[in-house]
């Protein structure tokens, strides 16, 4: 259970946030839409803690951690993955040790068996094998953003915080991302928050759609709700959602 | 990579350079003359390093005492002759070089930084694409604004520095005005003065060409103009120490 | 201007707070020591072929100026000395940082400000790592230790410049050089030399990595970091010049009334 209640968040002069109330649900899956710049990637960063909100609370599982420090937020962390928009991969580390990196942190005392058996079962889930020696300059972007969630999903997180996953990838990859999504929300019980500008994947699979503009929640409803909105922006979207299809 | 094929890409990098150069040279002379980016280039070069230049050479010209005052202790056991012989070695030495040692990566690096990032979001072929030459419209006028920008910051550089090496004299080995003028009188000769403005001209020079001339080669992506930036700055300051032994010999048999 | 002075007053104390937690983090942390030497390593290697290039260059300067003052004293003989202990003394360490700070300053701000804007340090982050031990003390260390390793070949190279200009410029022989040497340099120099050497280094690797860690906006952000960079660490490397030298000037006072 994920509880935003009127977080705000300025860059100097620049309100980037201006008061966002939300609740998100366990095992949900809830995509946030915007267009580009209203915030929606520092709301991500705001809920694992690279940035902290000016005011407001954000509850996570009964804990309000606007206050806590940064060491408080290492056991949040180990919960809570984050796929970012760029793959940030570390380009010095192999694929392998990319993927290790988080597991090592995490799980201190697990063998290198373990490990690599880990590293193996993550790369398969996101559909790619044989790469583990390779660096991250050498592989496909898109290969580095699919080898970026494996290295979120290898440390088990139960809740996933995705940064536009599937800009840059080719629908084959787009669809196989969303599919992993939608898995991982049933069979794990995974709560997915999706950033995207990308309607028609969340038609396709979120459970709820919240609507981001000009740093305030605009439209905040379920799938079928969406659809019958009013709201010009969320109409927008919709169109062009519809004209693809 | 072993040294032969090191040195031999180095070669063809040197040689690529002086064609650079020769084009640089051609269209200095050949219309159009770009007066409006010369003059704003120059403003841009002097607003920006004018009063660092100042700043690190009057702290410059106080280690200098200090250091000139030690070593004429040990030697001749007396530091009557400091003054002039710090006059001396500002004169020929430091003002031009910390001058264009700033420059570089004040004025080097961001043109260097400048151009990358033109050759990386393609406004270098949209240029072209207008039919006008990439030399003309960018190097020529930052390479002649540096040039007198290099003319005349050495020229206040000095200045700065034998001033404030006469305040430390003054207050550390209480020579005053007459002393130090006296001094300074028995070392520096007026060719001094001359060879001086000529190596800031020179090293004023080889920062745009040096800078301009990596920038057009950058890479794409944030790494790209980060390597083209540390290479402008580390090359141009070899260069530049490289050039002032050859002209420092060069002038020495002048006097 | 009262902005300009507000900017730069901020950044000068976010340096030095950002100073602060990494040298809490370098003495409470554990700082793996293969990182450390990896980059020891790679600090020496990349930088020891141009600082071998300047020294050479600065050692033949300062062989060519000081010759033409020593003659009219007939001291010609001290040649050696002098240029040795200048060097050692202050030309040295100088060289090494500004070679540094071309060199290492810009790559490691270029590198930190590449990893900040592709996100790698919020990955780090979320990983569960702390990104100021991982790839921020490492460097740090790195560019201090080899720095010294630096100084010793610059110094080399600069007495072997020496040696040659002169042999040609003022037909002096290597031995003629090299005696006097020893009667010049004092214990006192090179520990002044090291003392520089060790100033400059630890602003060259404060700024350098400060800089890169707070880099913000994409490519155009990395390339303005390491202007910055490289401007900053020109004028502290000159500051800490005049604070060493005025700290040693008084020390070596004290010592002599003493």
């Amino acid at each position: 259970m994920i509880i935003f209640s009127d977080v705000k968040k300025s860059f100097g002069e620049k309100h980037v946030l201006k008061g966002i109330s939300f609740q998100i649900k366990k095992a949900e899956i809830v995509f946030i839409l915007g267009t580009s710049g209203t915030g929606k990637s520092v709301l991500l960063k705001n809920i694992v803690g690279l940035l902290r909100p000016d005011s407001g609370e954000i509850w996570i599982d009964g804990q309000e951690k606007s206050t806590f420090k940064e060491k408080d937020f290492m056991g949040l962390r180990k919960r809570c993955g984050m796929v970012f928009q760029h793959p940030a991969l570390f380009d010095s580390l192999t694929v392998f040790d990319n993927i290790a990196f988080g597991i090592r942190k995490h799980y201190p005392k697990s063998t290198h068996q373990e490990i690599s058996e880990r590293v193996k079962n993550c790369l398969e889930l996101v559909n790619l094998n044989g790469i583990e020696s390779k660096f991250p300059p050498e592989i496909s972007y898109g290969m580095q953003k699919r080898v970026s969630l494996a290295r979120t999903l290898a440390i088990q997180p139960d809740i996933l915080l995705f940064d536009e996953p599937t800009t840059g990838l080719d629908p084959i990859s787009t669809n196989k991302v969303n599919h992993l999504i939608q898995e991982l929300s049933t069979k794990l019980h995974t709560t997915s928050i999706v950033v995207s500008h990308d309607m028609h994947c969340a038609l396709d699979i979120a459970d709820r759609i919240i609507v981001l503009d000009k740093g305030l929640v605009i439209e905040n409803a379920s799938v079928e709700d969406i659809k019958k909105s009013k709201h010009p922006l969320v109409v927008d979207f919709l169109k062009e959602a519809l004209a693809n299809e | 990579m072993g040294v032969v094929p090191y040195l031999g890409l180095k070669y063809l990098e040197f040689l690529e350079f002086l064609r650079f150069f020769l084009e640089v040279l051609k269209t200095m002379f050949t219309p159009p003359f770009r007066k409006k980016e010369f003059v704003e280039q120059l403003y841009f070069v002097m607003n920006k390093s004018l009063f660092i230049v100042v700043f690190c050479v009057s702290f410059a010209a106080v280690v200098t005492i200090i250091e000139s005052s030690f070593h004429m202790k040990i030697v001749i056991k007396n530091d009557s002759l400091v003054p002039g012989f710090a006059a001396l070695l500002i004169l020929r030495e430091l003002g031009a070089v910390v001058t264009s040692l700033l420059l570089t990566s004040r004025v080097g690096a961001g043109y260097a930084a400048e151009t990358g990032s033109m050759k990386i979001t393609e406004q270098l072929e949209a240029l072209q694409m207008l039919g006008i030459n990439k030399i003309n419209f960018i190097v020529v006028p930052r390479f002649l604004a540096c040039m007198v920008a290099g003319l005349v910051l050495t020229i206040i550089a000095n200045a700065a520095c034998l001033f404030f090496a006469l305040i430390v004299t003054e207050a550390k080995l209480g020579y005053g005005l007459g002393a130090f003028l006296s001094s300074m009188r028995a070392f520096v000769s007026y060719q001094d003065f001359i060879f001086s403005a000529v190596k800031g001209t020179v090293f004023g020079s080889v920062i745009p060409l040096i800078s301009c001339f990596y920038g057009f080669k950058c890479k794409s992506g944030a790494e790209g103009v980060g390597q083209t930036t540390t290479k402008t700055v580390v090359t141009t300051t070899i260069v530049i120490i490289g050039l002032d032994f050859f002209l420092s010999w060069f002038f020495s048999y002048f006097y | 201007m009262n902005k300009k002075f507000y900017d730069i007053v901020t950044d000068v104390g976010e340096c030095l707070l950002f100073l602060k937690s990494v040298s809490h983090c370098a003495i409470t942390n554990k700082v793996s020591s293969k990182l450390v030497n990896e980059q020891i390593w790679k600090v020496t290697t990349q930088s020891a072929s141009t600082t071998a290039l300047a020294g050479f260059f600065v050692g033949a300067v300062m062989t060519v100026q000081f010759t033409m003052q020593v003659k009219e004293f007939g001291a010609l003989g001290y040649l050696g000395g002098l240029a040795t202990s200048g060097t050692i003394r202050e030309i040295g360490p100088l060289l090494i940082a500004f070679m540094l700070s071309g060199k290492i300053g810009a790559f490691t701000s270029a590198e930190l400000g590449t990893m900040k804007v592709t996100e790698q340090i919020d990955a780090i982050r979320c990983l569960g790592a702390d990104p100021i031990q991982e790839i921020v003390v490492p460097r740090f260390i790195g560019i201090i230790i080899s720095s010294f390793f630096l100084l010793i070949i610059g110094l080399l190279m600069s007495v072997g410049g020496g040696l040659l200009m002169g042999q040609v410029f003022s037909g002096i022989t290597p031995e003629q050089y090299i005696r006097h040497i020893p009667s010049i340099v004092t214990s006192f120099s090179i520990f002044n030399g090291l003392l520089k050497c060790f100033v400059f280094a630890a602003v060259l690797a404060t700024i350098c990595t400060y800089k890169g860690y707070t880099t913000t906006g994409g490519a155009k952000g990395v390339g303005q970091s390491v202007i910055k960079t490289a401007v900053g660490t020109m004028i502290c490397i000159v500051l800490a010049d005049w604070m060493t030298s005025y700290f040693s000037d008084t020390a070596l006072s004290l010592y002599m009334e003493w």
